[in-house]
């Protein structure tokens, strides 16, 4: 009984001990865009942003769209990454780990901070604060190594 | 103590929901059972305070300022397109067009999309409103507020630039959400669940998103 007992153990510490590593390193990559959004006489959408065009019919009162900035960055579980916006505002990013599929980040821009579960390889928008004639949205794309690869993964 | 039955009736009355008898059974109690006088006195309380929070919410936004934007909206007669990117910027599907959209040409337009408004916006208060089952671990001291929308998890077909992509879940939740002033809100396309989460943060500038200076 005693000798079952020891090898569960055993087997479980070596689980431990073999598969934390992994885990631990398993990093998250994360992609920011700055994208500015104005009304022109002349509606356009930049190149690089093409692939969100569909979200861009929820901005309403826009009509072009172009990339500001952007940073594609990995983060390992804790980390926090810092991006500057316009404004002298600053976008953080940390990564809290994964549950369920989803990928937990704590984001932060000027005074609002917030949790969001994103599905793995999905995106989420933050839209808000005027700029220059316009308003920046900030599009937040997420995927955890230790969810695998995603169609959509930046 | 009240049973559960008793608490299920008086909860269904106190909303108008009761049949004549029902109601007439309830009526009953409240005469002669001090126990469902408290718990109807309770309810009125409840209702009390959450009125109170709508008028103090009320009175923090502009809504004059929101509504010279309906009123902007409205008054386009033709949505914009772009010509660069074809069927990209067509009649949009956001929360706040819709809400524009279905008051354009009614009489009570301010009132109806002020009403709409205030359901969709959430105000910077300490209360929770928790619309799916996250994790609890994902709380966070402040205000808290979660969006998701279902989803196709299993990917179907789209075409995007000529190529075939599989569509990409991009279903979120939002918790844990901190900020000190301005509104914030949270904007899900339920006509596309598999749209992506956007989350608005209004600072005091008494103006909505949807117009661009």
């Amino acid at each position: 009984m005693n000798r079952k007992v020891y090898q569960v153990a055993g087997l479980v510490l070596g689980l431990l001990v073999l598969g934390w590593p992994a885990f631990a390193s398993a990093e998250s990559h994360i992609e920011l865009q700055l994208i500015k959004a104005t009304t022109s006489e002349k509606p356009s959408i930049s190149p690089e942003l093409k692939e969100l065009a569909k979200t861009f019919k929820r901005f309403p009162g826009f009509n072009s769209f172009s990339l500001a900035a952007q940073d594609k960055m990995k983060l390992k579980l804790g980390e926090t990454a810092e991006m500057n916006a316009p404004g002298g505002k600053k976008i953080q990013v940390t990564y809290r780990g994964v549950s369920k599929g989803f990928v937990k980040l704590r984001f932060k821009l000027g005074e609002l901070e917030m949790n969001v579960r994103v599905h793995n390889g999905g995106v989420f928008f933050h839209g808000g604060y005027k700029h220059d004639g316009g308003r920046l949205i900030v599009a937040v794309r997420a995927r955890s190594e230790i969810l695998g690869k995603s169609p959509a993964a930046p | 103590m009240i049973s559960e039955h008793k608490l299920q009736l008086l909860g269904a009355y106190f909303d108008g929901e009761t049949t004549p008898e029902e109601s007439a059974e309830v009526e009953g109690w409240l005469e002669s059972c001090p126990d469902s006088r408290a718990e109807f006195e309770r309810l009125g309380n409840i209702k009390l305070a959450m009125a109170t929070r709508v008028d103090t919410e009320m009175q923090q936004v502009d809504f004059g300022a929101l509504w010279k934007n309906i009123e902007s909206e409205i008054s386009k007669e033709v949505p914009v397109r772009a010509p660069v990117v074809e069927d990209t910027l067509e009649e949009s599907g956001s929360v706040w067009q819709k809400i524009v959209g279905l008051f354009s040409g009614q009489p009570l337009v301010p009132v109806g999309a002020m009403a709409l408004l205030l359901a969709a916006v959430v105000m910077g208060t300490g209360d929770e409103l928790k619309l799916d089952g996250g994790d609890a671990n994902d709380g966070a001291p402040g205000t808290e507020l979660a969006q998701g929308a279902a989803t196709s998890e299993e990917g179907t077909a789209q075409e995007n630039g000529g190529e075939l992509l599989e569509a990409q879940s991009h279903l979120a939740f939002v918790s844990g959400v901190e900020y000190e002033s301005g509104t914030v809100f949270v904007d899900q396309d339920m006509d596309d669940p598999s749209q992506p989460l956007i989350v608005w943060h209004i600072e005091n500038e008494g103006a909505e998103p949807s117009q661009g200076g």
